[in-house]
């Protein structure tokens, strides 16, 4: 092979690469890239990063739809993302959340049931409490109730597996219709995760917020394509207050959620009704 | 450049880094040396013809542009019959075939078996090339119409044979390949994990089972096992095809992105850096662990605290029962060496770019990208920068050993920095893979450059020598995995597949072979991690 000097005019351009050896500093230092000029196959992701990067304050500019995309698309995109950046959310929470000080996931008065076991809507045997769930094998009754770090961690790991799937979602050009429903499902357990932390970890929801402003564009985006019904959002918040009148249970409802997994699918439509 | 390439490759003759086009037309014809008695061609007509069709898939070459062995440097002078262009070999499958046969090949096992099984091979793939180059013969219709229908005739009697005498080496063949472990066979995607949602940068096999570790720009190192997806053979379990693999545990614990990642079987732990400047030392989890199992903070083992910038690259040290050295290397401008096995303070030794006595000097000038223990002398810590020059320090003193002269065409910036590096497994050699995408060969002991190649159509991200030491695989950005024959010494380019999509300007950013086994998996822009098996 005939040895040639690298050279031709794209090497003058700024590439969009991380090079081993790069200084924190300098990471993603490369110019910001209109959507139509980006030519990868993952040119709608990159684009979001891209805005993030740049003004990840302005929650608006963040969630409203690029000119000539696929709504559904994009939500996609920003769900992926949401859950990429509540992985670190979730380091954070790991640091004061765990099964001793968060046996349940709770979130004001509500308490949420971890949707990623084979039965979730079982009723265990062996706890006197009918509201336990009891995990695929009952040999393996270890903990037949999820903790808040788990139903967090299960629900993250679920979420990711889900948007992963080449069944579900086979394609970042299009997404199939039957799987549109998922969004609605992802969305609103991940806004449990919020909810926790909020009525739970304050601290740690509030500083991780203020440099990540997470849960404003998870809230927008969510508002927007209708995502989390308006009575399931727990977390206060000024505007919104004063238009809607949050819905305060006397008696805590049980939230049983079905499963996320592979395994049973289909049973996600039955979610809605059972939260209600 | 492919196109330069191919055109230069026709212009002279085969460069010898592709001598395998060569000695397939040798087989083609001079195994068969009737049917090249019946067509000859003298008529200048039919040439002329055969020059038409030559060009014409020349030009369908040039706009496949996708195989590398696409070179049509075949034109062998020996026979008229060879002015026929070689069609492309069909991508991949027939690569790694048609490679058993490269003439310069140091066969370790003996070279007359193999050349038996390249004779075996031969007839097969001549048999490929001859059902595409009918195909060329029908688009461009030729002149002299009588010539052509005698060669096809002869063509059809010469296949008749080839058949018969295939099925006669098939059975043999198989025998030979039971009995030869070195058999260049292809490697085939058999697995698609996809959880990761964004860039994987780094992947590393156990030692000995068919677990995996990734590391990924969602900040997440993911464990995969896949014993339970292999059949009692070791192939893919029919269940396992037909579903979404799922990792047995994501750990989360570092604030930025993963950049490298490390396997450690006998101490059952797996490490991760990251651009937040910390390595974190992770357990794995007990066997039959299930992926929704509650969270166990004790996976959670440590955390080593002392660079100050991005760690790019962290490697363990090669003998786990010697010792359990870490080195890592930063962008802080330091290298760093760890002991796992110390309780409290495992920091054993820093060094900058001068080696441990320069460590004072003032600002960080050049940064290591790269580094790797050195198997055949395990005192040498061999460290890439981005300045292009490879130093071997010792690892117990830091002190510079040897400078290699990477820097051949460095040109000052980082577009011809290396990206990676790799020592050889028994051999006194280093490897490196650069941003202008050369790999290089270096002498550890001398420092000399031994060789030098453009392997790729974009940088060079990923290097890594499978476990008999014969073969380097590499990955670049240009979205590739190649496999490099280094016991030729043309270091012919024995099979070539796409790895990763890109996302961005990356591609390929992580391949490594497993140690034991014939797997290999790799990393890149698409946040997809693909394991390849290397069968028949």
């Amino acid at each position: 092979m005939a040895l040639e000097p690298p050279h031709s005019a794209e090497e003058t351009k700024v590439l969009r690469r991380l090079l081993p050896g790069t200084k924190l500093e300098n990471s993603y230092q490369w110019p910001f890239i209109s959507l139509d000029q980006l030519d990868s196959s993952f040119s709608l992701q990159e684009y979001l990063q891209a805005l993030i990067r740049k003004d990840r304050e302005n929650v608006g500019a963040l969630v409203a739809l690029p000119p000539g995309q696929d709504d559904e698309v994009w939500q996609y995109e920003h769900l992926r993302q949401l859950c990429l950046e509540l992985n670190h959310f979730v380091v954070q929470l790991e640091t004061e959340c765990n099964r001793e000080t968060c046996p349940e996931m709770k979130a004001e008065e509500w308490l949420y049931l971890c949707a990623a076991h084979q039965a979730p809507q079982s009723v265990c045997m062996i706890c006197p409490a009918q509201r336990y769930t009891y995990h695929s094998n009952m040999a393996k009754l270890v903990s037949c109730q999820c903790c808040a770090i788990d139903y967090i961690v299960h629900t993250l790991d679920g979420a990711s597996t889900l948007l992963n799937s080449n069944r579900f979602f086979p394609s970042r050009i299009s997404i199939p219709e039957p799987s549109l429903k998922h969004y609605q499902s992802i969305a609103r357990r991940l806004y449990r995760i919020f909810a926790h932390a909020w009525f739970h970890h304050r601290e740690v929801f509030e500083s991780y917020e203020n440099e990540s402003f997470l849960y404003a564009r998870f809230l927008h985006l969510s508002r927007q394509y209708k995502l989390v019904s308006q009575q399931l959002i727990i977390i206060p918040d000024g505007k919104l207050s004063s238009t809607t009148s949050r819905k305060v249970s006397a008696v805590s409802p049980v939230m049983v959620a079905s499963p996320i997994t592979e395994t049973a699918p289909v049973s996600l439509a039955n979610d809605t009704r059972a939260s209600e | 450049m492919r196109e330069r390439e191919a055109a230069a490759a026709a212009a002279t003759t085969s460069q010898g880094n592709f001598p395998k086009s060569n000695r397939n037309s040798a087989i083609f014809v001079g195994s068969n040396p009737q049917p090249a008695n019946i067509i000859t061609p003298p008529a200048s007509t039919l040439s002329q013809s055969l020059s038409k069709t030559a060009a014409a898939s020349a030009a369908l070459l040039a706009a496949q542009g996708k195989t590398r062995s696409a070179t049509p440097a075949t034109a062998s002078p020996t026979t008229p019959s060879a002015q026929h262009p070689l069609p492309p070999p069909p991508p991949t499958t027939s690569n790694s075939a048609g490679a058993s046969e490269d003439d310069e090949m140091i066969d370790p096992l003996g070279a007359g078996d193999r050349r038996e099984q390249g004779g075996a091979d031969g007839p097969e793939r001549a048999l490929l090339q001859e059902r595409e180059r009918d195909a060329d013969m029908e688009e461009a219709v030729p002149e002299n119409v009588d010539e052509v229908a005698m060669m096809v005739s002869a063509r059809k009697k010469w296949k008749q044979q080839q058949q018969q005498l295939q099925k006669q080496q098939m059975a043999q063949g198989k025998k030979e390949r039971t009995a030869m472990e070195h058999q260049p066979r292809m490697w085939r995607t058999k697995f698609t994990l996809r959880s990761h949602l964004d860039t994987v940068r780094s992947v590393a096999f156990h030692s000995t089972e068919m677990v995996i570790i990734s590391g990924s720009e969602d900040g997440t190192v993911k464990l995969w096992n896949l014993k339970s997806s292999l059949d009692r053979d070791g192939g893919v379990s029919k269940k396992a095809a037909h579903q979404d693999i799922e990792p047995n545990i994501t750990y989360r614990g570092h604030s930025h992105m993963v950049t490298s990642v490390a396997l450690s079987a006998e101490q059952g732990r797996a490490y991760s850096a990251s651009l937040d400047s910390t390595i974190r030392v992770w357990r794995m989890p007990p066997e039959g662990r299930e992926t929704y199992a509650a969270v166990d903070p004790s996976l959670n083992l440590a955390s080593y605290v002392g660079h100050t910038d991005a760690i790019w690259d962290i490697r363990l040290f090669p003998l786990p029962g010697v010792s359990h050295l870490l080195a890592s290397a930063s962008a802080d401008g330091t290298i760093k060496i760890w002991d796992t096995a110390a309780g409290s303070s495992p920091l054993k030794n820093s060094w900058s770019y001068t080696g441990v006595e320069g460590a004072s000097m003032g600002g960080v000038r050049h940064i290591p990208t790269s580094l790797d223990f050195c198997p055949t002398d395990l005192k040498k810590l061999a460290v890439s920068y981005t300045n292009s020059i490879i130093k071997v320090f010792d690892v117990e003193t830091g002190q510079v050993v040897t400078t290699f002269k990477g820097d051949e065409t460095y040109d000052n910036t980082s577009a011809t920095q290396i990206n990676r590096i790799v020592a050889h497994t028994t051999m006194s050699l280093v490897i490196s893979g650069h941003e202008d995408r050369h790999i290089r060969f270096f002498d550890l002991n001398s420092g000399s450059c031994t060789f030098s190649m453009q392997a790729h159509l974009d940088g060079v991200t990923s290097l890594d020598v499978d476990p008999s030491g014969l073969t380097l695989v590499s990955g670049g950005h240009d979205s590739s995995i190649r496999l490099w024959d280094i016991s030729s010494s043309a270091r012919t380019c024995v099979q070539e597949f796409t790895g990763h999509r890109r996302k961005g300007d990356e591609g390929v950013l992580s391949v490594r072979y497993h140690q034991s086994l014939p797997w290999m998996v790799s990393g890149g822009a698409d946040g997809i991690v693909k394991v390849y098996q290397h069968g028949v």
